[in-house]
């Protein structure tokens, strides 16, 4: 710069930064005729335009021939610079960066060299287009205070970049959502991801957690799902990180004992089943997880009950919840969840609003039909129908006679009679106990030779067992398949195989308990909603069982409703549920509205709220799914 | 590298230094600098080389531990640091660019569609510059660092602010 701008040789040791304002020099006079004034450049406007006349007038020139000349010197300001040094597990420390044992976010490891035949193999049109417009960046959580952390992941290249098969390979490539998923989970300590069912939550994991592992920012991981996924998530992770090590939790006591306290895998799989009897192993001090995943984690929505107290009790240092229900019944499942992933973040008696507010950063909930606007749709409809008969005369009597011994019971009655009167009456909407006339089944015949004749498959679910093997009896054309609470476990992944692989097997009769989340059955194009369960999330996620990433079309959704019923006065509540579950995870200003009360309960018979203390409903209802 | 001007707090420059894929090794920026009357004044129209490249590109530079092996820049009027560092530096002209440059007597290639130019004077090395670049380019867009470095700058000075 000097080079340009330096007027005068003069000051050339002096700081213009330390030159005070209109400073005037005044050497002796065998020195350069010249009198020169140094500013520094900020001061220069002061100069020009106030002080400069009287400066002027001050001096006094040596020769009468040589005019004065004012000096300006412009070395340039120093300007504040801030730096930050990055190495593959964050901002390095002094400066220096740490030992280089992971390749991903090592920025100095050298490239894999690029497969363009593999690359053009696996990447149809559609990904590529997404490749080339999608940057999916990933961004501090709201936590991470220090600048240089926030940094660290502001300044990494979009996941696009960094999972471009070069030093990962994926089976196939991520849905742009996808890599919101993963840019959203891998930055957080605690984190709820509640995608709807089938939007990939548990690929989206697995590819977070190979990253993770990857960049040596954690070095073992829990996941715990219920019992019938953990060979789900086994086979992912064979599809989406096959050099991870992965050992299921299982066997009997010595063998778990072994499993806890030896087993080096990366990725350990447990069962929420067996937490509770490893307790003391599964919480020992020595026993810490970077990182502890719970699939399914409505499972501890509520905090009082023996597994959420295991849970909670894991030492981690990392909390992930997958659910893609948070909100089963009402806010206080989204309490339980967040005790687990984020101690503190919300409480009971907060309204839904606050609740939404605090959990902002927290969650990550997208919907099919925001995010995958190309997907099949699903068709909803519901098909009404008349009692029989027979269903008919046994409906009115057991009603009848329900109603009149729960107003003579007066202040004894409790909501668990009420939900008596409702299992009753709903058993008889599906068959007549008397005779096993059912419209129901009349119906799910009929609509069955159209798919069976279509050579499409379809799902029928209901509450009870023993009205699927009813079904069963009455759908022998069609060879059924069960999958339920009576069948062992070992026994339920080769029925899904047969069902899958076998094109004259048509139909698959689930329980909602057994078969409403983590299984992947999209070549289903029907389901059959037999009857209805008792709040909608679950109801979707058997749903969400066809109609999810890789369906290959439509999927018509037939939920089956006797009218006049207490079907009918049920499918009014799940609506307002699913209000409920809208307000505080969706992103609009919706209005406050109420969910499922004691009073609608009460309501379905026109009864009046009693005295006293009422079991809660979603006890009711964990013991009525234990049931089923 | 690039330069960002901050509404009412000046122009702020930030300079990412990263792997030949994409990582970042390390991160710079400068506090905003305010545009000075007097040197707008005395500089006329060389004013933002001089304020893009002799005061906050070197103040950048000089702040590096990597020496990189290329600059580049979307700034055109960071062009004139090419006389003031011996590495070479090259402009990544802006799909989006509204300017019309003026790229005469500097060499210029085409990738993807995007202009990118390089002094000439030091003669067979811009093939050799050129060649790094489209190699860069094959693993990352060459506007992508930008957008990084854009959002790194606002997410500092916001940090900054509210401390």
């Amino acid at each position: 710069m000097d080079q340009y701008f330096k007027l005068t040789e003069s000051l050339e040791t002096q700081s213009p930064l330390e030159s005070p304002v209109g400073q005037v020099i005044r050497p002796d006079a065998r020195l350069p005729k010249i009198h020169p004034i140094v500013v520094d450049t900020t001061a220069w406007n002061q100069a020009i335009e106030t002080q400069l006349p009287d400066l002027l007038s001050s001096w006094k020139a040596e020769s009468p021939d040589r005019p004065p000349v004012v000096s300006a010197r412009f070395k340039g300001r120093r300007i504040k610079t801030s730096s930050y040094f990055f190495s593959e597990t964050g901002p390095a420390k002094s400066g220096r960066r740490s030992s280089i044992g992971a390749d991903l976010f090592d920025p100095y490891a050298p490239e894999q060299p690029a497969d363009s035949t593999v690359d053009e193999s696996k990447s149809n049109s559609k990904s590529k287009e997404n490749k080339a417009t999608t940057r999916t960046r990933m961004k501090a959580p709201a936590d991470v205070i220090k600048l240089e952390d926030r940094l660290f992941y502001l300044l990494q290249p979009p996941l696009e970049n960094l999972l471009d098969g070069k030093t990962m390979e994926f089976p196939f490539e991520p849905f742009p959502f996808q890599y919101a998923g993963i840019a959203f989970l891998f930055p957080r300590n605690s984190a709820i991801l509640a995608d709807e069912m089938g939007l990939g939550k548990t690929m989206q994991t697995i590819a977070t957690v190979r990253m993770l592992l990857r960049a040596g920012f954690i070095k073992s991981v829990l996941i715990i799902c219920p019992k019938p996924l953990v060979t789900n998530w086994q086979r992912e992770f064979e599809s989406w990180a096959p050099e991870i090590t992965v050992a299921a939790i299982k066997g009997n006591q010595h063998q778990r004992a072994w499993h806890w306290k030896t087993e080096s895998a990366m990725v350990k799989l447990a069962n929420y089943e067996l937490l509770t009897r490893d307790e003391a192993l599964v919480t020992a001090p020595e026993n810490e997880f970077d990182l502890v995943i719970l699939d399914e984690a409505q499972r501890i929505k509520n905090k009082a009950n023996a597994t959420s107290q295991v849970v909670h009790r894991i030492n981690r240092k990392r909390s992930w919840a997958l659910t893609g229900t948070p909100i089963e019944n009402g806010v206080e499942d989204l309490v339980g969840i967040c005790e687990f992933a984020a101690k503190g973040t919300v409480s009971s008696g907060m309204t839904a609003r606050e609740m939404r507010v605090r959990v902002k950063d927290l969650i990550l909930r997208r919907t099919k039909d925001v995010v995958m606007k190309d997907m099949p749709p699903r068709l909803m409809r519901d098909a009404e129908l008349e009692l029989s008969p027979e269903q008919q005369i046994s409906y009115d009597g057991a009603e009848k006679d329900g109603v009149l011994r729960l107003n003579d019971m007066g202040d004894e009655l409790t909501i668990k009679h009420v939900f008596e009167l409702v299992l009753r009456l709903k058993q008889i909407c599906n068959f007549d106990p008397a005779t096993g006339m059912s419209s129901k089944i009349e119906r799910l015949k009929a609509d069955m030779e159209e798919v069976a004749a279509s050579g499409q498959k379809a799902i029928v679910f209901s509450q009870w067992v023993d009205s699927l093997e009813v079904i069963g009896k009455q759908l022998t054309v069609h060879r059924p398949l069960e999958y339920h609470g009576r069948i062992p476990s070992k026994q339920r992944d080769p029925i899904l195989k047969e069902f899958k692989e076998n094109p004259d097997r048509n139909v698959l009769l689930m329980s909602y308990g057994a078969g409403a989340v983590g299984l992947n059955l999209q070549f289903c194009r029907y389901v059959f909603l037999f009857d209805r369960w008792w709040n909608p999330a679950i109801e979707d996620q058997a749903i969400n069982r066809a109609h999810r990433i890789g369906a290959a079309g439509s999927v018509t959704i037939t939920r089956m409703i006797m009218a006049g019923t207490i079907e009918q006065r049920i499918h009014q509540i799940l609506e307002e549920k699913r209000e409920l579950f809208r307000e505080i995870l969706s992103d609009g200003d919706a209005p406050a509205r109420r969910g499922l009360s004691r009073n609608e309960i009460f309501g379905l018979f026109d009864l009046t709220t009693p005295k006293g203390k009422i079991t809660p409903i979603n006890e009711v209802e964990d013991e009525l799914g234990k049931a089923a | 590298m690039t330069v960002v001007e901050l509404p009412s707090l000046g122009h702020c420059g930030g300079l990412l230094v990263v792997s030949r894929i994409g990582r970042p090794i390390e991160f710079h920026c400068t506090a905003p600098v305010a545009t000075n009357r007097a040197q707008q004044i005395m500089y006329g129209e060389t004013y933002s080389g001089f304020l893009f490249s002799d005061q906050i590109g070197m103040a950048l530079i000089d702040k590096t531990r990597e020496r990189p092996s290329v600059f580049i820049t979307d700034c055109a009027e960071m062009l004139p640091l090419t006389e003031l560092i011996d590495n070479p530096l090259v402009f990544a002209e802006p799909v989006d660019s509204k300017k019309d440059f003026d790229g005469s007597g500097l060499e210029c290639f085409d990738l993807s569609g995007q202009s990118v130019y390089c002094v000439n004077h030091r003669g067979a090395q811009a093939t050799a510059i050129s060649q790094g670049v489209h190699e860069f380019a094959r693993r990352l867009p060459l506007d992508e660092p930008f957008e990084r470095i854009r959002q790194a700058i606002e997410e500092a000075h916001s940090v900054l602010r509210a401390a």
